[in-house]
């Protein structure tokens, strides 16, 4: 599928905010598009210096996908935390599909290697982040809300702070304080 | 779990990291003022203060992405795995880094294991880059060096390029070095492999270019190995100016290339800003692997790239005594210098470092050492020269025997070896399964070590360098086996190597073995510690100004040579024994030979007159004496002196 431009992408955005279920439909192939692109960049340039350069790859992603510029200032905090849960729910569906292709597949062919994609480390597993995500919600709704921003959204603080009515003060102490609760709740889920 | 439990734990995880790191354990402990649940808890989540911290630092759509490279790249290495590259058979993968992936593998036609770099296709297409590489690797293959890695080849089969070389079981140092920096005294003996093997290459004109914790191996006897020397110019670009291979080739940083070469943290300023580099950026990048070493702690980091790279170029790392209480001021000096931005008021040469590295560590082992130095106490008491046969008899039941006076049956000799040429210098290992020997070997022209187990046909050989290996010395441990090298002067010293083969390491150059007598002054001796060797350094021809001769202990692990008799000519002191309780040597004691010669009937000649006649022929069962006095009228005194 071509790229869609990022204003096809933000209209699919917003229909879906408004109920239309067909929007979903089309924005999930888009969302694997840009997985599928940045993985092929990234198996390009996998041997040199990743930090930088895969940065600026994400945010042109993000950007493709979730493009506030096209929204007007008064709708920008719920275009951030519904493109942020949408994101959520496509990557995890993403990382389930993957698991389920492989586990349903050949079964001869798994090699340890391979065994070991579906362990890997928590802050790699999105599917016991998500289950993780949905304990610390119960427990304290804004700092689920802040990881889901930051992390699934792959928005800025400033950006995060805005969604929520909150200072980039708070949300940088609440990212803290979850990603210490998160990764305790996924050791012990991981432990049993 | 309750939020005011959960609140307090966060406060504290908080709260004591924002302590020293010496001082964490004792905060925690008072804070939690007896919840032991709570201190576990908390220090639990310390310990994976660093996994948290990366915990959603990438955003999600990059960890869906990686999580389809790896799935890609694994069934790559899955394929590789169990295939045959040339006449290489791929066993496992190893790890992966920057520069390839790395499998262990059986090289088919020497049976024995390798590690196979296998590079990445994209970084190998641009021939002249390949070309430029290929070089470099022949080079680096060239520079065989105890803490270098040996290249054994480089190749290119079904479109796979690979490097083959040598495999090493150990850690790298990222894995070795622990939150709170290294013990003094191992960190000083890995840094000071790991400038000898930088001086080496230095020397050779090679530049590692990404010298880093993780491309340092140390193996489970602490030897040292530098990795991937020269590869970081496969992800360098070339400069407009210098495209020849040998010049220094500038990196570029600019950022919408990606095309930074080497680790930001350990890179240096002038690396950093693409500048031309030389081999005083290695120095850079060897005094912040050091720091950390020390401290547990990098040098420069930043929360970015980005930062790093600025911490690099702008910033002062915190005096490692601040961070570690241990550290002797001179270590800290030599640090800095390393660390300095500017190239000119760096050390200018690793060995000037090594050289300053082996003295602090000398100081700091004596100051550990509460039995200091040796003291010299001569007995003069004479002791009879023993010549040992080297047959293997049954002789731990005869010597038995012959001390409780119970009549023996004569003593079978039984061949333990029967080949051309001459066995020389047997010595038995420690638990007396096996005996090492020099040999001069089938063709009678490259004396080596062997090893060869007892009642058993195989032998071992240990060394193939051309020079003559001589007077293997068996650690106390069983692990080693000490050996002089001879020949040419820029081979000779005293090499240690592991009892099972692989990479000898140099434990002492040359000036031991200066002068006309190392042939005749008697192999080597262990303290039972296992961390000196007894030797005897000749007295060169010809010197008058200041004599070296006497008995010298070598650290086993480097540092200075203590020289512990000083014998007036033409006296000379040879074949040191150290006691079993290290306590005492024994040495011989005589008048020097006439110089250039070695023909004189003397115990020493004796001596070895005696190892190539009964050199373990197979030649008759006949009565052989374990022990006897030496049969030179000119025999030579020995003494003993008191050590400790």
């Amino acid at each position: 599928m071509a790229i869609q431009s990022p204003q096809e992408v933000t209209q699919l955005l917003q229909a879906w905010r408004h109920g239309d279920n067909a929007a979903l439909e089309k924005l999930v192939p888009l969302v694997y598009d840009e997985l599928h692109r940045l993985a092929h960049c990234y198996m390009n340039r996998e041997w040199e210096n990743k930090s930088l350069q895969t940065t600026v790859l994400v945010h042109e992603a993000y950007l493709r996908l979730i493009d506030a510029s096209q929204v007007d200032w008064k709708n920008r905090a719920h275009f951030f935390s519904i493109s942020a849960s949408l994101m959520r729910r496509i990557l995890v569906e993403f990382a389930r599909s993957r698991r389920s292709q492989k586990r349903g597949g050949d079964v001869r062919k798994v090699s340890l290697d391979e065994a070991a994609l579906f362990s890997p480390e928590p802050s790699e597993d999105l599917i016991a982040l998500d289950a993780a995500l949905n304990a610390l919600a119960a427990f304290d709704q804004r700092k689920a809300r802040v990881v889901e921003l930051r992390f699934f959204g792959g928005m800025t603080e400033e950006e995060t702070a805005e969604a929520l009515g909150i200072s980039s003060d708070t949300v940088l102490r609440d990212w803290k304080s979850a990603k210490l609760w998160l990764w305790r709740e996924m050791r012990q889920e991981t432990a049993k | 779990m309750n939020p005011e439990r959960w609140q307090r734990i966060e406060q504290l995880y908080h709260s004591t990291l924002e302590r020293v790191p010496d001082q964490r354990d004792s905060f925690l402990k008072e804070a939690c003022a007896g919840d032991e649940s709570l201190r576990v808890e908390v220090e639990s989540l310390l310990a994976c203060q660093s996994k948290v911290e990366a915990l959603c630092e990438s955003p999600a759509l990059e960890v869906a992405a990686r999580a389809l490279v790896r799935e890609h790249s694994n069934q790559h290495i899955a394929a590789l795995t169990g295939r045959t590259l040339s006449h290489y058979r791929v066993l496992e993968k190893l790890g992966e880094g920057g520069m390839g992936v790395v499998y262990k593998a059986l090289d088919t036609r020497l049976n024995r294991p390798v590690a196979l770099k296998v590079l990445p296709s994209d970084r190998v297409s641009d021939p002249e880059r390949k070309r430029r590489f290929v070089k470099e690797a022949r080079a680096t293959s060239a520079l065989n060096h105890p803490n270098i890695i040996t290249i054994y080849d480089i190749d290119q089969t079904e479109s796979v390029d690979f490097i083959a070389m040598e495999y090493v079981a150990g850690k790298s140092l990222d894995e070795l070095i622990p939150r709170s920096g290294m013990q003094l005294g191992q960190a000083l003996k890995v840094a000071i492999q790991i400038a000898e093997g930088l001086s080496r290459a230095h020397t050779a004109g090679i530049i590692h270019r990404d010298l880093k914790p993780s491309n340092i191996m140390v193996t489970g006897d602490g030897l040292v190995k530098i990795l991937d020397f020269g590869l970081a110019k496969l992800t360098e670009r070339q400069s407009p100016s210098g495209p020849e291979a040998g010049q220094p080739t500038s990196i570029s940083a600019e950022t919408e290339k990606g095309t930074i070469a080497g680790t930001a943290a350990y890179m240096s300023p002038e690396q950093a800003e693409g500048r031309p580099i030389d081999a005083r950026s290695d120095i850079f990048a060897f005094g912040s692997v050091l720091y950390e070493m020390v401290t547990g702690r990098r040098a420069f980091q930043g929360d970015s790239h980005i930062s790093t790279v600025a911490a690099v170029l702008k910033e002062e790392p915190r005096p490692p005594s601040q961070l570690a209480s241990d550290i002797p001021p001179g270590l800290e000096r030599a640090i800095q210098r390393c660390l300095r931005k500017d190239t000119a008021r760096r050390w200018q040469h690793i060995e000037d470092v090594k050289v300053e590295l082996e003295e602090l560590k000398a100081e700091s082992d004596s100051q550990s050492d509460s039995a200091g130095h040796p003291v010299i106490q001569r007995h003069r008491r004479w002791l009879w020269a023993a010549l040992i046969g080297i047959a293997l008899v049954a002789a731990g039941v005869w010597l038995w025997r012959l001390r409780t006076g119970i009549e023996l049956p004569p003593p079978q000799v039984v061949p333990l070896t029967s080949y051309p040429g001459q066995e020389h210098s047997p010595t038995f290992s420690p638990e007396g399964d096996r005996v090492a020997f020099s040999w001069d070997g089938e063709k009678l022209d490259n004396r080596d070590i062997y090893v060869k187990a007892v009642g058993e046909t195989y032998k071992l050989r240990l060394t193939t360098d051309a020079a003559p290996d001589v007077f293997p010395a068996w650690s106390p441990d069983g692990r080693y086996i000490a050996f002089y090298r001879t020949g040419a002067a820029e081979k000779r010293g005293i090499y240690l190597i592991s009892a099972l083969g692989g990479q000898e390491r140099k434990v002492s150059d040359r000036t031991l073995l200066d002068g006309v007598y190392m042939s005749t002054s008697g192999g080597l001796s262990w303290t039972p510690d296992g961390k000196w060797l007894a030797g005897a350094r000749p007295r060169p021809a010809g010197t008058t100004a200041e004599d070296p001769s006497g008995i010298c202990l070598i650290p086993v692990d480097g540092g200075v040579v203590r020289r512990i008799t000083a014998p007036k000519a033409p006296l000379l002191d040879l074949y040191p024994a150290v006691s079993p309780d290290g306590k005492r040597i024994a040495f011989g004691a005589r008048r020097s030979l006439p110089t250039g010669t070695d023909s004189q009937p003397g115990p020493e000649n004796s001596a070895h007159h005696a190892g190539a006649r009964s050199k373990l022929r197979p030649d008759a069962d006949r009565e052989l004496p374990l022990s006897r006095p030496s049969p030179s009228p000119t025999s030579v005194p020995l003494r003993h002196m008191k050590l400790a």
